[in-house]
């Protein structure tokens, strides 16, 4: 064996030929196209940066704007509810305020039925008792009693200044309940021409809306002692209405009301 | 007549005085693959839209720049062109018996020597030129004086270990091949064959990792073995 030195310098310049050769066609080529794609995929990758750092604040942008409208519509519900709750109190003092209107009108009516509901009450009370007492009192009255309260009648007119009756009384009405008989008739128009004069036409007649009594009942002037009047009286007192007293003048009509006879009569 | 064996590769033609071998016909030829498919290969290299060769050489290049990154800690754009060459060249040369008929250059000395050498004036011409001429003669004297002669010795062993190893392991394989194809046929040896490929891949891979262990050594970028 030995060493061919041609062969191994030639080697050598192959190696070097073939090492510049590979420089110049593959490794440089692959190192500008790497540095192409590098360059590339930097570019790439500061646009994606880019983009992202964009996507980044609009994101936040984004949050920032929901954020904002959550605030606003905290706010807006904040001030909804607010309102609604001053509406709410308004509506629940005018309710108040009606209710209590309502009630008080309530009230008032029911008091005002209650009233009359009172009054009717008492009314038929006292109807219901005049209906009795007239009754009682019918049954119970006669000519004795008609003739009490006929003297007390009389008693009245003789208190009355007598020109008065003489001048301007030329007929008197006598009513009674129960009715005189012919004798009692012909007594007191002796009776009564004595304390009136003879002038005066007198006529009897029977007047069942006396109940128990006597009426004179001159053209200007009645005079009464009658159960109907006590009872008008009884009812006016209790009906809390105005009193009819002994002796009153009630209307064009004098109408003079013994009640101390009356409460004499009564049995 | 028999014909004389011998390691030497056969004497193809003569140029003048210059004896053309089989060896060096065959590296032109394996220069003419190498760098025709470079040619081809970056004719339309594209950043965007690589074709699949494109791809391919893109991954050779990309695997020959991390060994260089990655065992001399260097820029690999400095060194591509011998670290790159190398491996590629001995890898081809190691593949091209697969081939029927052709042999391998790197089972002859003077491919591998040719190749040591250029790796031992390089490592020392960098090394002159990173540390200095004094500055790297006196790596000679590290760690004492009396390490010279072995720095000295060593320098030149693992050069002349380099090329042997390579065309030892490159030249024993043919052999081996080439008696058991003699002795069995054609089947038996084609798992030897395709041991071939792994100890082709291997030998130039120890060989260009070597060479960049040296290299970087020189500079400093490798702790010195």
């Amino acid at each position: 064996m030995h060493i061919d030195f041609w062969a191994l310098a030639l080697q050598a310049v192959n190696f070097a030929v073939l090492a510049w050769l590979l420089q110049r066609f593959l490794y440089h080529p692959i190192a500008r196209v790497v540095a192409q794609r590098r360059a590339l995929v930097e570019t790439d990758l500061e646009a994606a940066r880019q983009a992202r750092d964009a996507a980044e604040a609009y994101r936040q942008g984004y949050e920032h704007s929901i954020a904002e409208i959550a605030a606003e519509r905290e706010r807006v519900m904040a001030d909804a509810r607010a309102h609604i709750e001053s509406e709410r109190r308004q509506v629940i003092e005018r309710a108040g305020t009606q209710a209590a209107a309502a009630m008080a009108a309530q009230r008032r009516q029911l008091d005002e039925e209650r009233r009359q509901a009172a009054v009717a009450l008492g009314d038929q009370a006292v109807d219901l008792a005049l209906t009795l007492s007239q009754r009682l009192l019918g049954q119970v009255g006669g000519q004795a009693v008609t003739a009490v309260l006929l003297e007390r009648v009389c008693e009245h007119l003789a208190a009355l200044p007598s020109e008065r009756l003489r001048d301007r009384e030329p007929v008197l009405q006598v009513a009674t309940m129960p009715g005189l008989d012919p004798d009692g008739q012909a007594r007191w128009r002796a009776r009564l021409a004595s304390a009136i004069g003879d002038a005066v036409e007198i006529i009897f007649v029977t007047d069942e809306t006396l109940i128990a009594g006597a009426e004179l009942r001159f053209p200007s002037l009645i005079v009464t002692v009658a159960w109907r009047e006590t009872l008008a009286e009884a009812r006016a007192n209790l009906m809390g209405a105005r009193a009819i007293g002994p002796g009153a003048v009630q209307g064009q009509h004098q109408r003079l009301v013994d009640a101390e006879a009356l409460d004499g009569a009564k049995p | 007549m028999m014909e004389k064996a011998t390691l030497n590769a056969p004497i193809v033609f003569h140029v003048g005085p210059v004896p053309i071998g089989l060896e060096v016909v065959t590296t032109w030829v394996i220069m003419a693959v190498l760098v025709g498919g470079a040619w081809y290969g970056s004719r339309r290299l594209s950043a965007t839209r690589p074709s699949r060769f494109q791809v391919i050489l893109e991954m050779v290049v990309g695997f020959l720049g991390g060994l260089i990154r990655d065992v001399m800690g260097a820029d690999p754009a400095v060194f591509l062109p011998l670290i790159g060459t190398l491996f590629l060249y001995i890898v081809t040369c190691n593949l091209s018996p697969l081939i029927p008929g052709v042999k391998p250059p790197t089972a002859s000395f003077e491919t591998t020597g040719a190749l040591g050498l250029i790796v031992f004036f390089t490592v020392h011409s960098l090394g002159v030129r990173k540390r200095g001429l004094l500055g790297y003669l006196r790596t000679y004297l590290e760690p004492t004086v009396v390490f010279l002669p072995l720095n000295i010795l060593g320098e030149l062993t693992r050069t002349f270990a380099l090329m042997v190893r390579l065309a030892g392991n490159i030249m024993s394989h043919e052999l081996t091949i080439a008696v058991i194809i003699s002795l069995v046929g054609l089947l038996v040896p084609i798992p030897f064959m395709a041991l071939s490929i792994l100890v082709g891949l291997v030998q130039a891979y120890i060989f260009t990792i070597l060479a960049a262990v040296f290299i970087g050594g020189a500079m400093g970028t490798v702790e010195k073995g």
